[in-house]
């Protein structure tokens, strides 16, 4: 199903289409072509030339029956913040809204003109090309959609052709004050700020890594990524500031090199077959890698956001008085009862909330049913922030007496979350706060159970491997 | 082995191969195959590539003809970057576990553990020197960043922590240090970059081998010797040969130590 927002998202460009004159003659190849690849042949970078783009004209000499008309502010932005971590200060914050600003007068309530083209704030794009083709030498400046190299903490765009580092005393001194303001609210909630922050690449990591892989399989967008970076957006109900991240790719990718990202794959029919080798591959349908393109290319803000805002739902603290069901002689029908006894033991004994079944639940990639897994408590804490330990929690009440006890359902459950683990683990060198380094590298399974540690086998390797902490249940 | 002491009776073994590059390739897989091959013959005849979650001998099928690479794929196709299986042949007490990562970062996601359990005798070998025999061919035959043997129990007294009913791991990590030393012990070609060929060529060990990509160094000839005092005295010797620094020690989690720079893999 295609959400709302990106609805929105096609109407708009169908918009933005009426109103610009030509048709690109050159794209990156990038998701594009998985989603299209056999109506979309792809053209290479070097022998593409500048669109035909209107000429810069001011306000209503534009004339465009379909031009936006213009409005000094857009709604809802201010809340906004692009957060950097690691750097000088280990962090550092600015509000969004100062990408508008830098063309003053002239947005609309969707779209901004700026000058050459139009910028859309709430997809963090312009809706055409850039006829600057770019350098080489600095792939982000390849991607013509991007707003400042997609790094406006260091760029800004003041005609819409061309990221420029050197500002206006008038606009560096507001990014200044912009930033200082940012910084200060941040610092005065630095635990918030980078929950938020690692909130946000938690809901958009997932999507961000099958987005690399799947351009790295089409030799094409890597500069998109290589160099620059995404900004996710997490919109958190009930928060007073959305916290944006960006990750720096640019070292992980940096191998790939400039070369390979503009050699278009030129034939068709195996442009279609490599497309479909790497889907296979991915494990992904064609229609959703057009949705991720869709999201990815365009609006990962959004996805961030959506992702955000369905996984970090704010949770309240458990203070009810903790209800003992009244635990039968043995048998299968008590074992929920028996399951539930002891999962609200382990979340009063560890302070992490139980995961509800149902709104609100968080899920992790996992075999059950629709590919995901939802454990026995939450894996994320309030306002969306990093995980509560920077580990699982699973809870195996059982009235066995061995490991060898434990169910298979039971096992593929611990074995979902070792893999989340795992993942968390082989993400923390990409993170550079060191505290969250560490809480990532230390990722792992706390199983609480009934049962004794398992003692050889694949579990007793993953206990000695770090990766499960096997516990006793709080009885 | 003539003038070795006795070997202590032990019954179960751990191998450890933590490799350099991705335990899912056809050319990992195969050269690992051809040490299994090699020193579990009879064992590899029955061999079942089954999925983490299980370790029943009785599930799957035999890989027959079909190469392990083969069997990975089928059974525990990447997902994420990353896969994991479990090896079982055509008896029981030897099993082996796989775990890969298409990143190979953290330095410990490709890993092979093989297994042994109440057996005393492997593939008609003593069960220490048919552990030695694995242990040198897997350590020739694949690249290998790091790898140890020793008993359970050997483990269990130098990282593992049970308390008020909690058992967990400790110093693991081999961005942070190496957990010990163990009865064999594998320094791949990072080590050897780090602590430099000669000093673990020269370390004061009763076994030292240049082999494959890095240095072996054993111990002692007995795995079940951990607990004596002259195997004792010869780790001691070892590890301040080496460099404290570069090992984690139960008695000082929070010490600081050293780790070679592990890369992921530019083809990830």
């Amino acid at each position: 199903m295609i959400p709302h927002r990106l609805l929105s998202w096609r109407a708009l460009l169908l918009a933005a289409a009426a109103v610009l004159a030509a048709p690109a003659q050159a794209s990156l190849p990038g998701l594009d072509d998985l989603a299209t690849a056999s109506q979309a042949p792809t053209t290479s970078l070097q022998t593409a030339m500048p669109r035909e783009l209107p000429g810069p004209c001011e306000g209503d000499q534009c004339g465009e029956p379909d031009a936006p008309q213009p409005k000094t502010r857009v709604r809802g932005f201010e809340l906004d913040l692009y957060c950097r971590l690691g750097g000088e200060d280990g962090l550092s914050c600015r509000p969004r809204q100062v990408w508008l600003e830098e063309y003053g007068e002239g947005a609309s309530d969707r779209l901004v003109y700026a000058k050459a083209r139009y910028f859309d704030p709430e997809l963090g794009r312009f809706l055409s090309q850039d006829s600057y083709l770019g350098e080489l030498t600095e792939p982000p400046s390849l991607h013509r959609y991007l707003y400042a190299n997609d790094n406006p903490t260091r760029y800004v765009d003041p005609t819409g052709h061309m990221s420029d580092e050197k500002f206006s005393p008038e606009i560096n001194e507001q990014r200044e004050l912009k930033k200082k303001e940012a910084q200060a609210a941040c610092l005065a909630d630095l635990n918030g700020c980078l929950s938020r922050a690692m909130a946000a690449q938690e809901a958009g990591q997932r999507l961000m890594n099958r987005i690399t892989g799947t351009l790295k399989a089409i030799g094409g967008g890597l500069g998109v990524l290589g160099g620059g970076a995404l900004a996710m957006n997490a919109e958190i109900p009930g928060a007073p500031v959305a916290g944006l991240l960006i990750m720096e790719r640019s070292a992980e990718l940096a191998h790939s090199g400039t070369t390979q990202m503009v050699t278009a794959v030129p034939d068709e029919t195996r442009q279609e077959a490599v497309v479909q080798q790497k889907l296979e591959e991915l494990g992904l349908s064609r229609e959703e890698a057009a949705l991720i393109k869709a999201l990815g290319f365009t609006s990962i803000d959004a996805l961030g956001g959506a992702l955000g805002a369905r996984s970090l739902a704010p949770t309240t603290p458990s203070g009810k008085a903790l209800e003992t069901p009244q635990i039968g002689p043995m048998g299968r029908g008590n074992q929920k009862a028996y399951a539930d006894q002891a999962e609200e033991l382990v979340s009063e004994h560890t302070g992490v909330p139980r995961n509800p079944q149902g709104p609100g639940q968080q899920t992790i990639p996992g075999s059950g049913s629709g590919g995901t897994r939802v454990p026995d408590l939450k894996v994320r804490g309030p306002e969306g922030s990093v995980r509560l330990r920077g580990t699982v929690i699973e809870v195996k009440a059982s009235r066995g007496t061995s490991f060898g006890d434990l169910s298979d359902r039971s096992r593929k459950q611990l074995l979902d979350a070792v893999a989340y683990a795992r993942r968390l683990r082989a993400r923390a060198d990409m993170v550079k706060d060191g505290q969250t380094r560490t809480l990532l590298e230390n990722a792992r399974v706390e199983v609480f159970s009934d049962l004794p540690a398992p003692t050889s086998g694949k579990f007793a390797d993953l206990v000695e491997q770090g990766l499960i902490e096997w516990k006793a249940i709080p009885r | 082995m003539e003038g070795n002491p006795p070997v202590s009776p032990i019954s179960d073994l751990i191998l450890k191969f933590y490799a350099t590059k991705p335990f899912s390739t056809p050319a990992m897989l195969g050269a690992l195959d051809g040490a299994l091959s090699r020193h579990l013959r009879d064992w590899r005849r029955g061999l079942r590539v089954l999925p983490e979650s299980q370790e029943d001998r009785d599930s799957g099928t035999p890989l027959g003809e079909l190469s392990l690479a083969d069997g990975l794929a089928r059974v525990a196709p990447m997902k994420f970057g990353m896969c994991g299986a479990n090896l079982v042949g055509a008896y029981d007490g030897v099993a082996a576990f796989l775990q890969c990562s298409r990143r190979g970062i953290p330095p410990e996601s490709n890993l092979l553990t093989v297994e042994v359990v109440d057996l005393d005798v492997v593939e008609g070998l003593p069960i220490a020197e048919w552990a030695r025999n694995l242990f040198t061919a897997v350590a020739e035959a694949v690249a290998l960043r790091y790898g140890q043997a020793r008993t359970r129990a050997e483990f269990d007294a130098k990282n593992m922590i049970r308390e008020r009913g909690s058992t967990r791991a400790v110093g693991v990590n081999l961005k942070r240090a190496l957990p010990g030393l163990y009865w064999l012990n594998f320094f791949g070609s990072e080590y050897l970059h780090l602590l430099g060929l000669e000093r673990l060529a020269t370390a004061p060990a009763p076994i030292v081998e240049r082999m494959g990509d890095g240095v072996l160094v054993g111990l002692g000839h007995d795995p079940g010797a951990w607990d004596t005092t002259e195997y004792r005295q010869v780790e001691e010797t070892v590890r301040s040969h080496i460099g404290r620094e570069y090992f984690f020690s139960k008695s000082d989690p929070e010490g600081l130590t050293k780790a070679p720079m592990f890369l992921a893999h530019a083809d990830a």
